[in-house]
């Protein structure tokens, strides 16, 4: 499973079928950045402290992947990782609708429409088979709740549903100030993670410019 | 990037020459493969490493501990250092200065 799917199950309100509202932008950068931690898995990406590098154009034949892989490797100047979570996250709608398409298909989710008021067409998504969202969650648990070297895919969801807030979603503030050491520490663990959480952080300092400008 | 395989008393010793990065991590994985125990890479030789290496050196740390393994690192170049600094893991990786101490700390 891509971590777009893991992203939007982790965001589904079970007992509503929908998912939950959070800030636009920083979905938007977390499923970009999901992708792009992706290729890197696959080993079609590098990244360092200053750059993203392409290390292998070879589409991965997954059509959640390919397009931002050919966006790279068309790209005639180097830059770094966080430029490319901000392109990727110009497809940020694309990835949604295929991620859950994707967890339709596999019988995760069911579509199913409804009127709201005769008139309105509401779409909700009740899962149907939960082992998956078991599984990523406990995963996350198990590394925030722990001392343990997470492993780099664990690392990953951890800096993509901290930097959009699902994290807020998934534990009481109690235990959210609990694990906030250690979810710092872990977010540190991946260079692309850390550009995700960069791009977010730059853009809620802006809006928090705009709003008090004598603040910060 | 050449890697060098000695067995120094009950420790491995890895010598890496060359850059950590995608190449050089696959480059890794295939060395280190099977390998348990303690072990002790020297890095004196490298002055690169990516997200790939960084990611490489986390899972061979990660399969050493589940076998009551340790992996250490020594002879690090300041850039390493720094990229390893900046991504938190000298939280968990043991660092020595120089192959000797380390040996000697590694028992």
């Amino acid at each position: 499973m891509r971590f777009a799917e893991e992203m939007m199950l982790l965001l589904l309100d079970d007992e509503e079928g929908k998912f939950r509202r959070v800030p636009e932008w920083s979905l938007r950068y977390a499923l970009g950045g999901g992708v792009l931690m992706d290729l890197a898995l696959e080993d079609r990406i590098d990244t360092d402290l200053e750059r993203l590098i392409l290390v292998d154009a070879t589409p991965v034949g997954d059509s959640l992947l390919d397009p931002l892989l050919a966006d790279i490797a068309a790209e005639t100047e180097t830059h770094d990782a966080k430029f490319w979570v901000e392109r990727a996250a110009g497809r940020a709608e694309e990835i949604r609708e295929e991620a859950i398409a994707r967890l339709v298909e596999r019988g995760v989710l069911e579509r199913k429409e409804d009127r709201f008021l005769w008139v309105f067409r509401t779409r909700r998504y009740p899962l149907v088979d939960g082992h998956a969202e078991r599984e990523v969650k406990l995963r996350i648990m198990e590394v925030l709740f722990s001392d343990e070297v997470p492993s780099p895919r664990d690392i990953v969801i951890i800096c993509l549903v901290d930097a959009c807030g699902i994290l807020r979603e998934l534990l009481s503030t109690r235990e959210i100030a609990h694990v906030t050491p250690r979810v710092e520490q872990v977010r540190k663990m991946d260079l692309i993670g850390r550009a995700v959480s960069k791009a977010i952080w730059d853009i809620e300092t802006s809006l928090a410019r705009a709003v008090q400008p004598h603040v910060v | 990037m050449d890697i060098e395989k000695i067995t120094q008393g009950t420790a491995t010793v890895f010598a890496i020459d060359g850059r950590l990065n995608a190449p050089g991590a696959r480059q890794f994985r295939e060395a280190v493969s099977g390998v348990a125990g303690r072990v002790l890479v020297d890095v004196a030789k490298v002055d690169y490493i990516s997200s790939a290496g960084l990611r490489a050196l986390m899972e061979f740390h990660r399969d050493l501990a589940t076998q009551d393994g340790a992996l250490a690192l020594c002879n690090l170049h300041p850039h390493v250092r720094d990229v390893l600094e900046a991504s938190g893991f000298l939280s968990f990786l043991v660092i020595h200065e120089d192959r000797e101490s380390a040996l000697e700390n590694m028992g």
